[in-house]
């Protein structure tokens, strides 16, 4: 026993000894860019937000917004306009982006180089059959390792034919009648609750960190121009009161904020809805999305490298990039 | 018509020239029977005429009936044999071993080390020396005893994994008993799989391949375990912090047939069984983690004849780590338990047949069958009343095994001419990745496995190789390699042409040149490059090509008196179609096929190499440095510019020093170690990003937040100049040993003590951006803190080891 004790105080002191370290490090100087953000679908005006980037050390999340930039539209190379500055940084013009056209943006302002960036509105499919099946109870393991019950979603679509999509599902919950006991993360023009329901499918069409996340993101590389079934696992209405994360004291820097109508067509319900959040999404939006996901999850690895968010503004960084929605309602209740 | 006959008169002439007495046989150790390789076979004048083949076999043509010749080789007294007869002889030469740590002065002659020999970018590691290095845990490791060569470095610190000349640790043929081994790492790369204490001979090879070897690009490293003794029966027992080791070798049939028989045991899992259990139970769950490893190596070889012999190798290891938790809660009678395990390991054996035909041709047929199999699993249950209510497995496994058969030959024509040729046929089996899901709830049962897709791959290689020394001076080694690799109805055929020269100014300085093109075939999936066992081998198949390689070698090469020999080595290698996970790719994330997950591109290496060593006498080592330049560049990564390889170390230098004390068995030896940082990729600044754009992704990032504290970016993302960027600090250390041996009743005992990192040197381990949220008293608010942060390990740590041979 004594001998026992005495290796293991051996073994302490020599754990000890030779233990982790941590050293500062100073972070590498860099070259200062305009920052351009502009989603544009054809139900919005168009709307960009100009800023520049900081530095990685800074200790709040208060954007450097750029207030005195030139913004040019080009609509299938004719000037479409000159974006007039509101507010945030945003410049704005009152038309609305059309599908089919390419659209090209220039950048420009004192002390910067000017930027630019090209991208256009992909077709969305139009005919989908859904069905979520809540009879067929799931289990999944999820991200903390827990089992969890989902229940299948199965969606059914044409690929555009022709062309290479990009695809994005997300599923959204509406709210109407205050009948879900969690604080939701967005309220839409109407004060509806809107939630995003977790998401799950083993489908390999999707790009792998995507299934990570609470959404889906996959391209249409194995099913060109043919009927596509993805079927998805979806978060149960009910468990919100357990699976959704409170809302921080801290996020009250990020909120509240208008989420802004998902369609504006849709009717105004005194229940509770849930959507498939359908988008055709153009392929610099893709890439935009995936880095920053794969961004996002990699720096949890300490021997991941680092990867850059895809963008595609030429001479600086952000996105400029086209998308087109459509809502299925797949649940009311 | 005339000049084919004049062609056969010559040819003729040409024979009969050469048809004089032939002494041939095989060099071997006196003490134990060994087959000793490489030996320096010269003629009375001291001018060398012959150098045994890596298996001991040399053959000489005599001009006189009457003469003496001498075989000298390191580590072994010169003998010189008087040849009398008429007629062709076979022999067996057998050579006293030498104390490594002879007074250099009691040394009267060395063999031509470098300079004199053919072959070029060739290191024959001297075994007796590494067992005297300072070791990590006092795990001595041939593997980390060669990143200390000149162009050999490591990845991480303290692992085995080796990174030669630019390239990844995928492109070493690492030859166990001349079969591939395709994992040499224990936990976790921080132990290679081979003791040096079951070595006979190990020699690398960086460039300017030998045609009989391929598939790999950047290395072979071969590893001959020793036969055991024909004589005396040998046991020796080691114990030491990490685990415990055992070897016995001696003659099953005295003088014909021996057994060598090696295995280690790590003492982990004993200690960290109760350790954990203890832990746990102060948390009110019941389990326990453990972490294990052991090896057991054998041979045993059989001399038919003297000029037949047999031999039957095999290799055995495994990791094994285990974690089991189990809850109850009493109020409602509910059993929760939880079972994760993780192994991997290794099976290599084969059976080899060594015959001499005609004196002058020495061949050897062998098949063998290797296999690397890695499975990790995750199960969780949960039972009411004892009634299973739910229960999920999770697995994933891969596994990759080859089944070789080959024939080499080898004919020493003549002095000046000498010619290797051979056939090799191997059946490669790949199951990269299967992942098993199985399910019970309530009701329902699901049991889904995905990507169970198999690979079945053939090679045909045969090769041609021609040794032309018509000079001393001059040497000339031409060789081909032909390759036909077939995967699922794909085929893939190769030449791959190998040339090497040396012109000798004088006897000990040389020049010498060398060119290869290597292709590989298959390719490691890997995130870290540590040697992880979760890196997967994958076969070239027709979306992901087989990588090959160009390499450019010249060298200078120079022979001191009293042993010191030196070289100076610059080369230049392109690489192509070398492979990479997809941006963010990985293993962990992984459902679909590995080949939508992987791009491939192009490697550049170019740099300077010095060597000086002193491998015998009572001060003996090594140093050697080299500058280096390392680059990669993938479409899809970082704009298809060159950008720098993670390992793109620009200076590396080594020094290895051992030293006999006056007092009998004492060694001191010291190894210090320096490289420039590793490169990484790190974000400079900072993007913002408005939340309409983000309005999707933010329950994502919340997500993330809630999972991951050292990342808060919300709508704000990092950004980088380039992929790579950033150079760590550099790494060096200091080890040192003492070793004291004492024989007390025949039994040699030895305690070594030592320490890593003597001087306790922070060295990057690796390096990441910490970013969280911290409460500021002049603000009176929590705001975000940022800091790059490297993150050291192996600071200052002592060891210990004891060994008894008796």
């Amino acid at each position: 026993m004594i001998k026992g004790r005495t290796c293991l105080f051996l073994l302490t002191i020599i754990i000890n000894l030779s233990c982790a370290n941590f050293t500062e490090i100073p972070i590498p100087d860099y070259e200062p860019q305009l920052v351009i953000n502009c989603l544009f679908n054809p139900d919005s005006t168009w709307k960009v937000n100009v800023s520049q980037n900081s530095a990685l050390n800074r200790s709040d999340f208060l954007p450097d917004y750029i207030t005195n930039a030139e913004i040019h539209l080009w609509e299938n190379d004719q000037h479409l306009g000159t974006l007039e500055y509101t507010v945030n940084g945003n410049y704005e013009l009152n038309q609305f982006p059309k599908v089919g056209f390419k659209y090209k943006l220039t950048v420009s302002a004192p002390g910067f180089p000017e930027v630019s960036a090209m991208d256009s509105i992909p077709i969305v499919p139009q005919e989908f059959q859904v069905t979520w099946d809540l009879n067929d109870p799931t289990p999944i393991i999820n991200d903390l390792g827990l089992t969890v019950t989902r229940y299948p979603v199965s969606l059914t679509f044409k690929d555009i034919p022709d062309q290479n999509n990009y695809y994005k599902i997300q599923s959204v919950m509406r709210d109407s009648c205050n009948c879900i006991n969690a604080t939701p993360p967005f309220v839409d023009r109407y004060g509806d609750r809107l939630y995003l329901l977790e998401v799950f499918t083993k489908d390999p069409i999707v790009s792998s960190v995507s299934k990570k996340h609470k959404l889906i993101l996959f391209d249409d590389n194995s099913f060109k121009n043919q009927m596509k079934n993805i079927v998805f696992y979806q978060q149960d209405t009910l468990s919100l009161n357990y699976g959704y994360r409170q809302i921080k004291q801290n996020d009250s820097i990020r909120f509240p904020f208008t989420y802004q109508p998902i369609n504006a067509n849709t009717p105004r319900k005194d229940k509770v809805d849930v959507y498939v959040d359908f988008w055709s999404i153009s392929q610099s939006l893709y890439e935009f999305y995936l880095t920053y996901l794969i961004q996002a999850y990699n720096t949890a690895d300490p021997f991941s490298t680092h990867i850059n968010v895809r963008s595609n503004i030429v001479g600086g960084k952000g996105i400029f990039g086209g998308y087109q929605q459509k809502l299925i309602l797949v649940y009311s209740h | 018509m005339k000049r084919l006959i004049i062609v056969v008169v010559c040819i003729f002439s040409f024979c009969l020239l050469y048809s004089q007495i032939i002494v041939s046989g095989t060099t071997r150790e006196l003490a134990t029977g060994e087959q000793i390789s490489y030996v320096t076979i010269q003629d009375e004048k001291g001018k060398g005429i012959a150098l045994s083949n890596a298996y001991g076999f040399f053959s000489v043509s005599l001009a006189s009936k009457r003469q003496t010749i001498q075989f000298s080789r390191v580590g072994y007294q010169k003998q010189a044999i008087n040849i009398e007869s008429e007629r062709d002889t076979v022999l067996d030469v057998f050579m006293k071993g030498i104390d490594y740590q002879i007074d250099t002065i009691a040394i009267t002659a060395f063999p031509t080390e470098f300079a004199g020999s053919n072959s070029v970018s060739r290191i024959v590691v001297p075994v007796d020396q590494l067992k005297d290095m300072p070791t990590l845990g006092g795990e001595r490791d041939i593997l980390k005893g060669l990143q200390l060569l000149p162009g050999i470095q490591f990845g991480q610190e303290g692992t085995s994994g080796i990174f030669v000349r630019g390239g990844s640790p995928d492109q070493n043929l690492i030859l166990l008993d001349d079969m591939p081994v395709y994992n040499v790492n224990h936990l976790f790369g921080f132990f290679s799989l081979f003791p040096p204490s079951v070595m006979k001979d190990v020699e690398v090879f960086k460039g300017g391949f030998p045609a009989q070897y391929g598939g790999r690009l950047s290395s072979v490293i071969r590893m001959q375990t020793k036969d055991g003794s024909l004589e005396k029966w040998h046991k020796q027992v080691s114990l030491g912090l990490v685990s415990g080791q055992f070897s016995i070798e001696g003659p099953l049939v005295k003088g014909k047939s021996s057994l060598h028989l090696a295995g280690r045991k790590s003492w982990l899992d004993l200690i960290m069984r109760p350790a954990t259990a203890l832990s746990y139970k102060r948390e009110e769950i019941k389990g326990f983690a453990t972490y294990g490893f052991h090896d057991l190596i054998g041979k045993v070889s059989y001399q038919l004849s003297l000029k037949d012999r047999l031999y039957l190798s095999f290799y055995t290891g495994r990791d094994q780590g285990k974690i089991k938790t189990g809850t109850r809660e009493d109020d409602t009678n509910r059993n929760r338990e939880s079972n994760n395990q993780l192994q991997w390991g290794n099976i290599t054996s084969s059976l080899r047949y060594q015959h001499i035909f005609d004196n002058k041709w020495f061949s050897q047929t062998l098949l063998g069958y290797t296999q690397y199999k890695f499975l990790t699993s995750a199960r969780a249950t949960e039972s009411i009343n004892n009634q299973l209510a739910s229960s999920t497995e999770l697995a994933q496994f891969s596994k990759i095994s080859d089944l070789i058969l080959k024939q080499d030959f080898d004919y020493y024509f003549s002095s000046i001419h000498r010619f290797q040729m051979g056939l090799q046929i191997s059946a490669k089996s790949f199951l990269p990745d299967v992942n098993l899901f199985q399910s019970q709830f309530q009701q329902t049962t699901i049991d889904t496995s995905f990507n169970q897709v198999v690979y079945n791959s053939q090679t045909y290689a045969s090769y041609f190789s021609h040794t032309f020394e018509p000079l001393p001076q001059f040497s000339l080694v031409s060789g081909i390699r032909g390759e036909l690799f077939s995967t699922n109805g794909f085929t893939f055929p190769s030449i791959q042409p190998r040339i090497n020269t040396r012109v000798s100014l004088n006897e000990n300085t040389s020049i010498k040149a060398g060119y290869s093109f290597i292709k590989q075939y298959l390719h490691l999936l890997t995130n870290s490059g540590l040697g992880l066992p979760t890196d997967l081998w994958v076969p070239a198949t027709n979306q992901i090509s087989p990588s090959s390689s160009h390499q450019m070698i010249l060298g200078f090469y120079h022979d001191f008196p009293l042993g010191l020999i030196t070289s100076v080595e610059a080369y230049y290698k392109t690489m192509d179609n070398v492979i990479e996970y997809k941006e963010g790719a990985s293993y962990y994330n992984s459902f679909e096929n590995w080949e939508n997950q992987v791009i491939q591109g192009k490697g550049r290496s170019f740099g300077l190499e010095f060597f000086l060593h002193k491998p015998l006498g009572k001060t003996n080592g090594w140093v050697s440095y080299s500058i280096a330049n390392t680059q990669r560049r993938f479409g899809e990564i970082n704009q298809n510019a060159w950008f720098p390889f993670r390992y793109d170390r620009r200076h590396n230098v080594s020094a290895f020093i051992s030293q006999k004390l006056s007092k009998k068995g004492r060694i001191i030896s010291a190894t210090w170690m320096y490289q420039s940082g590793a490169r990484v990729t790190v974000p400079t600044n900072l993007t913002y990003t408005p939340f309409d754009i983000f309005l999707e992704l933010q329950g994502v990032a919340d997500n993330l937040i809630t999972l991951y504290t050292t990342n808060i970016f919300g709508e704000l993302y990092a950004n980088a100049p380039e992929r790579n960027n950033f150079t760590m600090r550099p790494f060096h250390k200091l080890d040192i040993a003492y070793k004291l041996s004492r024989i007390i009743k025949k039994r040699e005992r030895t305690w070594t003590f030592g320490v890593y990192n003597l001087y306790a040197r922070q060295n990057p381990y690796y390096l990441f951006l910490r970013r969280a949220f911290e409460y500021d008293p002049v603000i009176g608010s929590s705001v975000i803190k940022s800091q790059l942060t490297e993150y050291s390990f192996l600071i200052w740590l002592p060891y210990f080891s004891w060994d008894i041979k008796f």
